[in-house]
This record gives structure tokens, sequence and C-alpha cells, in this order.
């Protein structure tokens, strides 16, 4: 499943940039704040401004807009299939029936604009994966929940399995394959039948694959401890998150740019 | 090579449980500072689990096991003994935390709770040594499996331990790999570093200054590497296989056609029949 | 009855960045009742090679064919091709699932559709070949020791009755014993008429058992022949990542001193020759 190295969904791309070294604190606010201003601020002119917004960051972020945009590829038909459900069943004055769906005004305008805010919230998202190292978006969110902490929430513990997810992905979608391979070897029928034969071929391909992840846990669980490791308490970083103005001024701009919106949108529009 | 004890096994045995046969058993070792001591074994003689008693993974059932003379059986001696005897395993993927090569050498120094700066150091210094300083951004999954374990071992030195033992490191990898780690280890050894390396392969085994074979749960020989080639021995019985080269060496010296002093590898044998006309 | 490689080429990743060629125009035939091993580092491109014999890949350009049938998109005859080709990964005991042994190694014949009257006698047989009698019929394959399981895996593929067998790396994890049992198994298999083909990228290993060898480098077929032919050709001219036996690189030096021994890497029939030379 090498294909997984020209995928932008979720990757990680290192760059010089003004995006790339800001704290991974700001940039996760940053855009939970835009991808809240997305989905709260009705008028549709706000989302030339989302549009414009994400296309500014991208060029700050010197990213081709390419592996931008080609990011919501994967999820192109989620999109699609997200709005057509909107468009056929949302009520309100009725344009044209197709068979036993009735496509009302109403529900093309919010299958449009549902299908636009998904986009940008796919789009935002992965430019924060994009210029955001796994290990400092885990930072930063433990950092970020770290004031429940003492509240017994494990801000650590989910950032540390969130770290040790990602750096496995790749690993286990290669082992899936090879297994796949192997059972395909032995005459498997692994996409002939329908919904429950098909999961039951899959069972050769999964209970191996379940026996590898409970032997590589057990694995990294004595690797991690040989490597000290003995929890979050006392854990220092290489490098550690440092607040500066510009990350103010950048999640100040965000913030006021949704209040604004919504502002205006509940008044005037 | 100084006088000093590093790890001290006294009558040592394990049982895992629910195991009706003991692992090892009544073990009696000691290894000394700077050494690099080879452990051998077959398949099942208990080396491996011989290997985790010394960082104190593993507990004796029986006996004690000083490491720089803490009590392994002790809560209190984990966290030192941890930071004195780094550990590097045989699957290169399961060691590996970190999706960045330098994110992943500095897993051991954060934990230590060093502060950045001297961590940042300590990483750039074992990727310098494992040769891997050209590679610190690399995503760790698109690594060869050579690379994977010199990473493994960048993550040990990390947290400068003055010892590290080796599990089978190169039980996985390819002829190259394998050679790109020995690299490693020589430099190390240079350097100081008390090594315990443990393997079933003879031919890895040259350059150690002593040699341990376990077979059944049982230490049955000590001593230099070369003499582990005497015919005298008949290491089969024990599951170990000579190497090519060795098994060549020793029916050439019982012939009396080379010296038995000779060195058991290509250049010593080719030295001594050079002397023929 | 043979499975003919003409111009294969292969390409991962056409037309990215990330393009690499794994195979590059090569041609071969692979007779049953041989043993042919293929050597190459990591990357080099055999176990893509390897997965286009049992048709797990298609060849981009060029052809493939096992037993006058075609590896390809449009070929009906995948199947029969698969059951043909058996094909045995590096570490196969991670693809054990079943509840027992019996049920690991039926099936593969299950899945070729042999008669249930018929599979008793397939997974006696085959787990006899590797060495395991019946009383392993209940056992669960994850309860079993390491060798054990792979021996398991191995009967799992044989129970197909495949007219060769290709294997991966078959000693990667296995001791002197482990190696040996194994190779004496495959030597067994090559008597009772089987094509085997091991991909492996000990070069060592490949000398002392194949009675034919390629080399292949960075996709390309390097030479073929014999093993003594091989080592010749390769203390000519070095390959990247292939260790030359040490008993063969002594035996190259002696040669160029003067002496008449044979360039191998048997240090039985190396040190005879040196006895004689030196005696005489």
């Amino acid at each position: 499943m090498k294909f997984l190295n020209h995928l932008t969904f979720g990757q990680y791309v290192p760059a010089e940039s003004l995006i790339h070294a800001m704290d991974p604190r700001a940039k996760i606010l940053g855009t939970v704040s835009l991808l809240t201003g997305v989905f709260l601020v009705e008028h549709p002119s706000a989302f030339l401004i989302w549009f414009l917004l994400l296309m500014i960051i991208t060029f700050f972020s010197k990213l081709p807009y390419r592996l931008i945009l080609g990011s919501a590829r994967p999820v192109l038909i989620l999109v699609v299939f997200t709005a057509l459900i909107h468009v056929f069943f949302t009520s309100g004055t009725p344009l044209f029936s197709i068979g036993f769906l009735t496509v009302s005004r109403e529900g093309i305008s919010m299958g449009f604009y549902m299908g636009i805010r998904l986009l940008l919230l796919v789009l935002f998202a992965s430019l924060l994966t994009l210029t955001t190292s796994p290990i400092e978006l885990a930072d930063g969110l433990e950092a970020l929940f770290s004031p429940f902490k003492p509240l017994g929430f494990p801000a650590h513990e989910l950032a540390m399995m969130m770290t040790i997810a990602l750096r496995f992905i790749p690993t286990l979608l290669d082992e899936t394959d090879r297994i796949m391979k192997a059972q395909l070897a032995r005459g498997a029928d692994l996409d002939r039948g329908g919904l429950i034969k098909r999961l039951r071929s899959f069972i050769p391909v999964l209970i191996p694959l379940f026996v590898i992840v409970f032997q590589r846990a057990d694995d990294l669980a004595i690797a991690m401890e040989s490597r000290c490791y003995k929890g979050g308490k006392g854990r220092t970083r290489m490098n550690p998150l440092e607040w500066s103005l510009s990350d103010s001024i950048a999640f100040a701009i965000c913030l006021t740019l949704v209040l604004v919106l919504s502002w205006v949108d509940r008044s005037i529009w | 090579m100084s006088g000093q004890v590093i790890f001290d096994l006294q009558e040592v045995s394990f049982t895992y449980p629910g195991n009706p046969i003991p692992a090892l058993k009544n073990i009696n070792l000691k290894i000394y500072k700077g050494e690099w001591l080879a452990l051998i074994g077959s398949n099942g003689s208990g080396k491996s689990t011989l290997a985790k008693l010394l960082n104190a993974l593993l507990i004796p059932s029986q006996g004690a096991c000083f490491i720089c003379g803490l009590d392994s059986r002790e809560t209190e001696s984990l966290w030192p003994i941890r930071n004195q005897v780094a550990m590097v395993f045989q699957n290169p993927d399961n060691q590996i935390v970190g999706s960045v090569v330098e994110d992943d050498t500095a897993f051991g120094p954060e934990n230590q709770g060093l502060p950045a700066p001297l961590i940042r150091e300590r990483v750039t210094w074992a990727l310098k040594v494992t040769g891997m300083d050209d590679l610190t951004r690399k995503a760790t999954y698109a690594l060869s499996g050579g690379q994977k374990q010199r990473l493994a071992i960048s993550g040990a030195l990390a947290m400068s331990p003055p010892t590290i033992v080796f599990d089978e490191p190169t039980a996985m990898l390819d002829p190259q790999a394998r050679r790109e780690i020995h690299e490693v280890l020589e430099k190390l050894h240079d350097q100081g570093m008390t090594i315990v390396y443990i393997t079933h392969r003879l031919e890895e085994i040259l350059h150690c200054d002593r040699a341990v074979v376990l077979d059944d749960g049982l230490i049955q020989w000590q001593g230099i590497p070369r003499d582990l080639f005497s015919p005298n021995l008949h290491i089969e019985k024990w599951g170990l296989e000579m190497p090519s080269i060795v098994r060549l060496w020793s029916i050439l010296s019982n012939r009396k056609i080379i010296d038995e002093h000779v060195e058991p590898d290509q250049e010593g044998i080719f030295k001594a029949l050079c002397q023929y006309p | 009855m043979s499975i003919s490689v003409k111009n294969l080429t292969y390409v991962y990743h056409q037309g990215t960045p990330l393009e690499t060629i794994a195979l590059d125009d090569i041609e071969l035939k692979i007779h049953t009742a041989s043993w042919l091993s293929i050597v190459g580092h990591t990357g080099s491109g055999k176990s893509t090679f390897a997965q286009h014999l049992n048709a797990l890949i298609f060849p981009q350009k060029g052809e493939v064919e096992v037993e006058g049938m075609k590896v390809g998109p449009e070929s009906k005859d995948l199947r029969n091709i698969r059951q043909k080709v058996g094909l045995v990964f590096q570490y196969p005991e991670q693809q054990l699932f079943a509840e027992t042994v019996y049920e690991e190694v039926a099936f593969a014949p299950r899945n070729w559709g042999v008669k249930d009257d018929e599979i008793g006698e397939r997974v006696e047989e085959a787990l006899g070949a590797v060495g395991l009698d019946p009383s392993y019929y209940a056992r669960n394959p994850f309860h079993l020791s390491g060798g054990e399981k792979r021996r398991v895996a191995i009967a799992s593929v044989l129970s197909a009755r495949p007219l060769y067998l290709v294997l991966d790396e078959p000693t990667a994890g296995l001791d002197a014993l482990g190696r040996k049992d194994l190779l004496g198994l495959l030597a067994e298999l090559r008597e009772t008429g089987m094509g085997i083909i091991l991909i492996t990228h000990d070069l060592e290993l490949a000398l002392s058992c194949s009675e034919q060898i390629m080399i292949i480098e960075k996709g390309k077929k390097l030479c073929c022949g014999t093993p003594d032919e091989i080592l010749v050709r390769l203390l000519d001219d070095k390959v990247h990542g292939l260790v030359l036996p040490e008993t063969a690189m002594l035996a190259s030096k002696l040669v160029s001193e003067g002496w008449g021994v044979p360039l191998t890497s048997d240090e039985f029939i190396l040190a005879r020759s040196i006895i004689e030379k030196v005696k005489s």
C-alpha cells in the first residue's frame, strides 16, 4: 500500500514557513474557531471569505495549492453523498420529483451549502495536519487538555495513543496487504459474494492482523519501558512548545473574524 | 577493560508463569565494564530470558541479579537500572514510537526528564554515531530494516547509558544491514561501551571479548570466542553451527596444514597458506 | 511443464514522483522437478517477481505463462494458476487464523473446490510432508512452538498440491537446526517432482542448495546459472548488497596466487583440494 506516499489527507509535509513554525496550540485553536465559524455563519458570502482565508494561509504555508486542494479528493464522495441526502430529504417548496424523491428549493440550497461546509472542514483540517508534525499535534493537544488533568482527564495518555497510532498506520496497511495476499495465494475469495459472505471471507485476514497487533503492543510496551517511559509525569520535550506574539495575533485574527461574521450574520444578513 | 562488575547474576533461575520447566537454571555470571560479551544459544536456550533479566524487564524467580550494584528485585532500583542499561530488541518496527527519526530518538531522553538543549545535543550525537545524521527528518516507516535498527540503537544511545544489551538485533535483517549494525557496534566498543550481544549466529561473535554459551537454561561454556571453535567441543550438541570458513580452518589446522593459532577467518588462513611456495 | 517469463517489466507508482522500477525485462524459464534460487538484496525486485508467478500481480509489459496459462487481468485461469503455484510468504506463521491445525491446512484445498472426502487425505499428506503427525489435528495453531507454526503454515500451502512452491526468505528467524530441517523438507519435495523456487538475500544459502541461481539487481536479471557459474561471475564483478561467502573469497585469492583450487563456497571441497596441493 505504498500509494500512501502520495495521498495527502492527514499527512505531514515539512517546509520552512510561517505556518509550520507556529505553535501547534495556536493552529489547533485557530482551526477549531474557523470550523465553528464555517458551520455557524449562514450567509453565503461568508463562504467566499473562508475560501479566501484558506488561500491566504496556504500561501503562507509555502505548500502547493494543488496539495491542499488534492487532500479533499478521498472524501469528495462522502461530501457529494451528504449533499445529496440534504437535497432529497429537506422539506420545503417542491421543485421537481425523481421517482419517490422530491427535490425542494430549500433542499438544493441546503445540499449545496452543506457540501461546501464539509469541503471547507476537510481542507482546513488538512492544512492543520499538513503543516503540523504528528508529535507537534500530540504535544499541542496534550497541552491544551492538560488543565483537565487534575479532573482525571488522561490528556497525556490520549496524546501518546495518537502518536503511536499515527506512527503505525502505514505499517499496518502494509501488513494488511501482505496478509490479504497470503490468503489470496491460498485460494481465499475476498471480493465475491454478498455482504455476509464477504465479511466471513475476511476472517482469515482479520484474525492474523489482530494477532500481529497484540504482539506488537506487547513488544512496544516492553521497548517503551526499557526506554524509561513511565507515563507523562516528569516528561520533557526536545522541542518544547513556545507560544509567541505571532501565535496570539494569528489566533486573535481567526477568533475576531468568526465573531465579526457571526454578529454581521445575525444583525444584517 | 577495568574490573568493575556491571552485571552480577547469583544462582539465578527463572520460570515463566504457567510453565513447568524453568527457562533458566542456577545461572552464575559476572559481566565487566567495557566488555563485549556474546551470549550464544539456539532458539529456546533461554538467552532472551537472560537478556530481559539484565535490565529488570524480568525479575529472577530464584537468586539475585545485581545491575551496577542495584538489586533488580527492588522496585526503587528499576528507574536507575533502566537509566544505566539500555536495550535493543529483535524486531526493528516494534521498538519505534515516533513518526520521524529525530522525534523517535528523543523519546528516551524525554522520558528521562532532561532539559531541551541537552536532549537536542544527545539526539544529534546519537544519530551521528549510527550514521543516521542525514536522515533526521525522515519518516520512520520509510526506513529500511538496517536503518530502523540503527534508529533503535540511536534511541538507546541518546539515553547515554554505559551499557547496551542487544537481543538478536540482526535476526530480521539482510546481510548488508547486518554489516551496518556491526560497524556501529565496533564503534561503540571502541568508545568503551559495555555490550552484551545475544545471537545464535557464530559468525557475529568473532570480535567479542568473551563468549558464553547457553543451552537448556544452563551456562554450558564460557571463554574467548576462538576457543569455541575447537573441534573437541562439538558445539552442534548445543544447536550451534560453525560458520563454513571456521570449519575450513578447523579441518586445515587439524591436519596441521596451518597452525592452530591462525585467525579463523579468510585473511588469516590466506596468510598462513601463503607460506607454502 | 514450465513457467515461462518473457520481457517481464513492472513499475510501481508509474507517473508519480515515487516511480520505482521493480522489474526490468526479466527472461526466465522454470521447470518442475528443479530447484531455482532467486538472489538479490532487499528492494532488488525479487518479491515482486515472486508475486507474478502466482498471479497476485500482473505484468505491465512482457508476459508470464504458467503451464500455458497467461497471467493477466483478462485471464480466466487465475485461480487455476494460483492453485498450481504455491506461495509461502516470509514469516508464514503470521497468516495462521484457524481454530485447529486441521482447519488451517484444510483451508486451501477447500477453497480450490476439493471434495470433503478427499480433504482428510490432503491434510494428512501435507502435514506428513512437514513432519507433523495426526496428533496435531485438533491442536490450536497459536499454541504451537515457533518451528511448529512455520511447519503448519507451509503445510497449509502444500495441501493445495501445487506443482511449484515459491518461498520468500523461508529461513528467516530460524536457527541452525531449524534451517537444516527446512532445507531437508524442500529437498524431499524437490525429489517428489515439485519445482522449488527460493527467494532469498542469503547468497551462501542459495549456493549450498540450489541447482540454478538467478541474481537480480535493481529489477534486472544480472546472471543465471549453476552455483559454480554464478560464483565465478560474482567473484569477477561484485554486486552491491550481496555478501560473498568467505570460503569463496579465500578460494578466489588462492587461485590468483597460482593455487589450482576450485572456485567454490563448499568448505569440504576446498579443504580437500588445499590439503592435496600442500601434500604434493
